[in-house]
């Protein structure tokens, strides 16, 4: 519709040379109409408030519910936008999140929609690409707002006796008489307040001497600490169902993590898995209870990333552990495991740690590693699909 | 007779079948209804080939006055009735059940109809129906006579018109394959393209519509009367031109901008099909009600603003193409002179006479003055809105049009940048010499307060301050008085830490001029007692000087608390005035002129 400029200067010369002064009043209101739409829609898209509401996490299989509300604030009604939701695939709830809609002078107008968590991740929403124009096609506006939300979904996590892990040992401390982990009849000093510590292990005099909240540091009884090692290392899986296989890993490991916390055991996690977030290697979170480490292991999981990792198991584990308080319980979900990590692990087992190992993908001579683990002190169980699960549940529950 | 019945039943048959085939074509494939059984579109088409061809007709009718009778409107209502059919034709057509009628014969038949009426149509407005015999003798003169011949013209110019939009209006709407993909293709396997170039034909409807617009302003043109009478505001009605012409133009332009924008609701409402977006009900709905509005809005405003005052350029734009084709003409005889200098040098023969100078053109029509118009704005005020309006409404044009092409206007803003750059330097220079003037005044203002103080009174001398300036003035006054007689602000003293300091000394100073005067009034009453003998002189003597020592005690105390509060008001007021900028109100500033009485009298001035 450019023609258009050309038209009213050709009028405006019609009018000037010819003397007819009755032809500014089409110049006025076809050059009217046409500046006026242009600082319209100019206008209106400045005073558009776009705004998204939803819960930026959730659990694998759960529905968001999304509202984005577009205020007008402007006197001026945009007569039609259109808007188009940048949605990830694995979040998609219909075939297409675009919509018309048009959006009167100082007017709220709520869109609705839902996305669907059909796997675990983070995934960015957004951006939301808008467009809009005026009447008669003089003006066409693309542009797209900055907001983009994260969304976390979480892993799936199922219930501990899916697993069919036995419940002697590393469980097996709720149902046994060595119930305490720290003595707090044992005062070994202070130390800062950390998220996840209780409330009664404060020291409030100390705190209060020191203006900063401070909590007792007991000598340890029993350490009963749990760690939670996931291997995410692309080398260690098989190249067929590798991303199956390193999902199901998470799966474990978050389940455990759940059932550790609900028993009110204090877990950490440690991978050297790919952390989306910071597109590093993710920090190791150490041992906490409560359901605040419960969401911070959660989280971690949901962001988790496979990757090629340089070193293996056998190399990167023994850094990893040398903090691990004596009695800790090692859980190591890994698709393979060899002899240099079970020396490795066996090195924890001397230590005073107890070891398990779960292997997520198939092991050949699964029988004489489970044989050789025994004597070296490390636990090793077979958990892939669902029929070794129920397996092991079996074997658990007889 | 078994073959005809066999042959007719074939054929009863194949009609049937012809029908049924034709109804489930109607049901099985889909097309644009809503779009196609508008009844919006081919009433503006109407209105818009209705318009240009009263500006034709108006034409004709002033270039041979004698059809103005019943031929123009006979004309006229053909058109219209060509338009319509036209409109009506072309979109049964478009149905995907009616396009075996698509043919030129169609077309061709259509056209020979409206041709026909037509031509009865005139032969009997005109009175001029030919006697049977005439068809026989001169069938082609008696047929196709001028008037038929340009009312056809006429007619199939505007059926024409009126076809062409409706085609091309009719391909904005969904297209059969674009709805059956729709329906079929559920989850988007298909590719989602439209063979359709939906802007361009939407381009090509309004550069047709802007050809035609301009067409009919050179109609107008030559139906002019005279200039016209009026340049102010509401100069659309005091054109000296036909109402009917002006309006038909105008109602051509606001019908074309309804058309356009109809056509972007359908190309838009197509894109959006076709990209599977869900629009809301209240686009479509609110649509007309939104161009209604505007083109109201910008409409009428539009009358209310002056049309005039282009004369002079007008003359200058003139005088430029005056010149530019003398220069031309100019150079163009020079050659030509040159060439028969060559061709008679050649040839031998003198060079032709030059031609005789034309006759000069006769003299101008004589300009008919305006009426005055009785007003109280300025004659140039409306030429000024005018030339104002102009300058930004085209000058807004053009940026928006160039920006479109990809100009960033990068030297204009760098211009602009360095204009108000300079404004900015200007205007600061000027703004520091305010400042060093002010202070230089201020300066010399306290200078002048210490030694004699002859710039305060003119300044205090002067009546006309407002409510504010007379506080800060009898502030001033205060300060002034009380320097007078020795008890002015110290170097660095706040008006809150100086109230309380000169209430107190005044106080004093009062004091001290009360004990003095009571020392007078004591002698005073000594020496007017009648004389009394021994002790009771004496006693008398005591208790007139109790008397007169114990009344001023307690005359006092209250005074120098009135004394203080003065002082502190007076203060309250110039500190809200002078630091809070709160205004006072005038009342106040009577009471406080009061207050700085009273205190004017404690120090005695």
């Amino acid at each position: 519709m450019n023609n258009l400029f050309w038209a009213l200067l050709l009028l405006f010369l019609v009018g000037v040379l010819l003397r007819m002064d009755w032809v500014y009043y089409l110049v006025y209101v076809i050059g009217g109409m046409w500046v006026f739409s242009h600082w319209w829609i100019k206008r209106s898209v400045g005073k558009l408030d776009v705004q998204r509401q939803l819960a930026d996490h959730a659990f694998l299989g759960e529905k968001i519910p999304v509202e984005v509300r577009f205020t007008n604030r402007s006197w001026l009604p945009l007569p039609w936008l259109q808007l188009q939701e940048l949605v990830p695939l694995d979040l998609k709830d219909a075939l297409d999140y675009s919509m018309v809609i048009s959006v009167g002078s100082r007017a709220v107008v709520e869109h609705d929609y839902t996305l669907y968590c059909k796997r675990r991740g983070y995934y960015a929403l957004g951006p939301l690409s808008l467009r809009t124009g005026d009447l008669f096609g003089f003006v066409d506006t693309v542009w797209q707002t900055n907001q983009i939300v994260n969304i976390t979904v979480y892993p799936q996590v199922l219930a501990l006796h899916k697993l069919g892990l036995p419940s002697s040992a590393p469980f097996g401390v709720i149902a046994s008489r060595q119930r305490l982990f720290e003595d707090p009849a044992r005062l070994a000093g202070v130390r800062a307040y950390t998220n996840g510590d209780s409330q009664r292990a404060i020291h409030w005099k100390a705190s209060a001497h020191s203006d900063s909240l401070l909590v007792k540091k007991f000598q340890p009884a029993i350490a009963l600490n749990v760690a939670l090692v996931l291997d995410l290392n692309r080398e260690a899986y098989p190249h067929v169902g590798e991303y199956g296989l390193s999902e199901w890993a998470i799966v474990i490991a978050a389940s455990l993590a759940s059932h550790m916390v609900q028993q009110r055991q204090p877990v950490g996690l440690i991978t050297n898995g790919l952390d989306v977030l910071s597109d590093q290697l993710a920090a190791a979170l150490p041992s906490r209870n409560g359901q605040g480490q419960l969401m911070s292991i959660l989280s971690l999981l949901a962001r988790l990333k496979m990757h090629v990792f340089a070193q293996d198991l056998a190399t990167w584990l023994p850094n990893q552990i040398t903090h691990l308080e004596w009695g800790t319980t090692l859980i190591v979900v890994t698709p393979q495991l060899d002899e240099q990590a079970l020396w490795v692990l066996h090195n924890a087992y001397r230590r005073g740690s107890q070891v398990i190992v779960l292997l997520c993908a198939p092991q050949i001579d699964l029988e004489v590693l489970q044989s050789r683990g025994k004597k070296l002190g490390v636990a090793i169980y077979k958990t892939i699909w669902e029929k070794d699960l129920e397996a092991l549940e079996s074997l658990g529950t007889g | 007779m078994v073959e005809i019945a066999q042959t007719n039943k074939t054929a009863e048959h194949t009609a049937d079948e012809k029908v049924l085939a034709s109804s489930l074509l109607e049901r099985s494939v889909p097309y644009d209804q809503p779009w196609l059984t508008s009844l919006l579109r081919p009433v503006l088409i109407a209105i818009l080939v209705a318009c240009l061809d009263l500006v034709l007709m108006a034409c004709i009718a002033r270039i041979e006055p004698a059809l103005a009778g019943n031929y123009v409107p006979i004309i006229l209502f053909f058109s219209i009735v060509a338009v319509l059919l036209g409109c009506i034709t072309t979109t049964f057509l478009a149905q995907p059940a009616h396009r075996h009628r698509r043919t030129p014969l169609y077309r061709l038949a259509e056209v020979g109809l409206l041709l026909a009426v037509t031509r009865l149509a005139i032969w009997l407005v005109t009175g001029t129906l030919p006697a049977p015999i005439e068809f026989l003798v001169h069938p082609l003169s008696t047929l196709f006579d001028g008037l038929f011949i340009i009312g056809g013209l006429i007619v199939i110019f505007s059926w024409m018109m009126a076809t062409d939009l409706t085609r091309d209006l009719l391909r904005l709407a969904l297209q059969a394959d674009e709805l059956y993909a729709m329906q079929t293709d559920r989850i988007g396997e298909m590719v989602r393209s439209s063979h359709t170039d939906r802007p361009s034909i939407l381009r090509a409807v309004a550069n047709r519509w802007i050809a035609g617009g301009m067409l009919m302003i050179l109609l107008a043109a030559s139906l002019r009367l005279g200039p016209p009478t009026g340049n102010g505001l509401f100069a659309l009605v005091q054109q000296n031109i036909q109402p009917s012409v002006i309006g038909a133009v105008v109602i051509y332009f606001l019908t074309g901008l309804l058309l356009i924008s109809q056509g972007q609701l359908a190309l838009l409402r197509s894109r959006w099909s076709i990209d599977r977006v869900p629009s809301a009900k209240n686009v479509l709905r609110n649509w007309p009600l939104y161009v209604l509005a505007l083109l109201l809005i910008i409409g009428i405003g539009a009358t209310l603003l002056p049309f005039g005052g282009t004369f002079y350029l007008a003359q200058i734009v003139g005088g430029f193409i005056s010149l530019v084709f003398n220069t031309l003409f100019g150079i163009f005889q020079f050659f030509m002179m040159l060439l028969m200098l060559l061709v008679s040098l050649i040839t031998g023969k003198a060079p032709p006479p030059a031609p005789e100078q034309a006759a000069p053109p006769p003299p101008p029509p004589p300009v008919i003055d305006a009426q005055p118009q009785v007003s109280h704005l300025p004659v140039w005020a409306g030429g000024a809105l005018f030339w104002l309006i102009m300058a930004l409404l085209l000058g807004y044009a053009a940026y928006i049009y160039f920006s479109g092409r990809g100009m960033n206007f990068a030297w204009l803003k760098a211009l602009w940048q360095s204009l108000r750059e300079r404004w900015l330097q200007w205007f600061g220079a000027y703004q520091q010499w305010q400042m060093t003037r002010i202070r230089a005044a201020a300066d010399r203002a306290l200078a002048q307060n210490k030694t004699g103080d002859a710039s305060f009174g003119a300044w205090r001398q002067s009546g006309d301050l407002d409510a504010n300036q007379r506080v800060r003035y009898l502030y001033l006054s205060l300060l002034h008085a009380a320097a007078q007689v020795g008890l002015p602000r110290a170097e660095g003293e706040t008006p809150l830490q100086y109230a309380p300091r000169l209430a107190k000394e005044i106080a004093s100073l009062h004091n001290d001029r009360a004990e003095s005067g009571n020392l007078d009034r004591k002698d005073v009453a000594r020496s007017e007692r009648p004389p009394l003998a021994g002790a009771e002189n004496s006693q008398s003597v005591e208790q007139t000087d109790k008397t007169l020592e114990q009344t001023p005690v307690t005359e006092q105390a209250s005074q120098n608390l009135a004394t203080l509060q003065d002082v502190q008001a007076l203060t309250d007021a110039f500190i809200q005035v002078r630091y809070a900028q709160i205004p006072v109100e005038t009342t106040e500033v009577s009471r406080l002129q009061q207050l700085w009485e009273q205190i004017k009298r404690q120090l005695s001035l």
